[in-house]
């Protein structure tokens, strides 16, 4: 079983190292993950992750690539609703890395 | 950009089609395409509010339609007699939608580019 | 001008239903597989009498049809390609 160390827990994960269950979710948890990810997480950072995190709780989905960067410009300004700004703080993809730091399964498509 | 319209024709939650409809939507869109959604006859019954799908062991992909504005999807039509049929004519429903008459859903497929029944 | 496409026998499914009520007066309807067998029923062969309506031969056949079914144009596949591109779109209901 592939897993996270948490607090003398095992937090269950895919072999990719999504939660498997979004309610175990925490934000000190997060930091393990983005530790793994090779990404410090700063405000920008936790700007995106609880974004899509809200998203995911609300829609039972996570949001396509251009749907994020529009939100997070109607959100955060228009300087950051770019793509290059979301890659900026996830080099590898902010659908894949931002969603795993969130604690949200891997997204179906990652678009 | 392409013109596509999505029918949604059956009820939710016994078959895969209906999210596989939402998903082409939100993925079509995400393409830029100038995607509509139309349901239709037993398809109206995605707009059923209070459904809970997960008691039944069931995806709540229900909850995903929440998400079309986002994804710019503004054109999403319901088919009035079909919604009355089923007793949803005053009813609120889970996402908004126009309550049209069957000649409007006539000439929404003939104006469509494409058409995509589920 | 659209060409309506039903697979499926009316009584298993709403295809045919809403292909019906939702298709144009100048739009033609074309049956195959359990679809033909739609035409067997009055209900049906009213809904459709004022239709351009064509019927997969070899659905038809298979199912016995052929002589119940005599009165309707019935097509070969090439002839179903070229209806698809006669019309103006195709919709499998």
């Amino acid at each position: 079983m592939n897993h996270i160390d948490y607090q003398e827990q095992k937090i269950e994960t895919d072999h990719q190292g999504y939660l498997k269950q979004v309610s175990d979710w925490n934000e000190e948890i997060a930091e393990i993950i983005a530790q793994g990810e090779n990404i410090e997480l700063t405000v920008a950072h936790w700007e995106v992750i609880l974004f899509v995190r809200d998203f995911y709780l609300e829609f039972k989905t996570s949001p396509a690539i251009r749907v994020l960067v529009k939100a997070i410009g109607l959100k955060l300004g228009a300087d950051k609703g770019n793509s290059k700004y979301l890659y900026t703080l996830f080099p590898l993809g902010p659908a894949k890395q931002a969603t795993k730091i969130a604690g949200l399964p891997k997204p179906a498509k990652c678009i | 950009m392409k013109k596509l319209t999505i029918v949604f024709r059956r009820a939710p939650h016994g078959t895969p089609h209906g999210r596989e409809a939402l998903d082409l939507a939100l993925l079509s869109a995400s393409f830029e395409q100038d995607v509509s959604l139309l349901f239709v006859d037993e398809g109206v019954l995605h707009l059923m509010p209070e459904q809970q799908p997960e008691t039944a062991g069931a995806k709540d992909y229900i909850a995903t339609f929440g998400a079309l504005e986002l994804y710019d999807i503004e054109t999403v039509l319901a088919c009035q007699s079909s919604l009355a049929r089923f007793g949803l004519a005053n009813s609120e429903l889970t996402i908004s939608v126009e309550r049209v008459t069957s000649n409007n859903i006539t000439e929404q497929l003939q104006a469509a580019d494409e058409v995509l029944v589920f | 001008m659209i060409l309506h496409h039903i697979q499926t026998s009316p009584n298993q499914d709403n295809a045919l239903s809403c292909a019906v009520h939702y298709a144009g007066e100048t739009d033609s309807f074309l049956l195959s597989g359990n679809g033909v067998y739609a035409l067997l029923e009055d209900k049906w062969q009213l809904a459709l009498q004022d239709r351009r309506l064509f019927l997969l031969k070899s659905d038809v056949q298979a199912r016995g049809l052929t002589k119940r079914l005599v009165e309707y144009a019935c097509i070969d596949h090439n002839e179903f390609v070229q209806q698809a591109l006669i019309h103006k779109k195709v919709i499998t209901w």
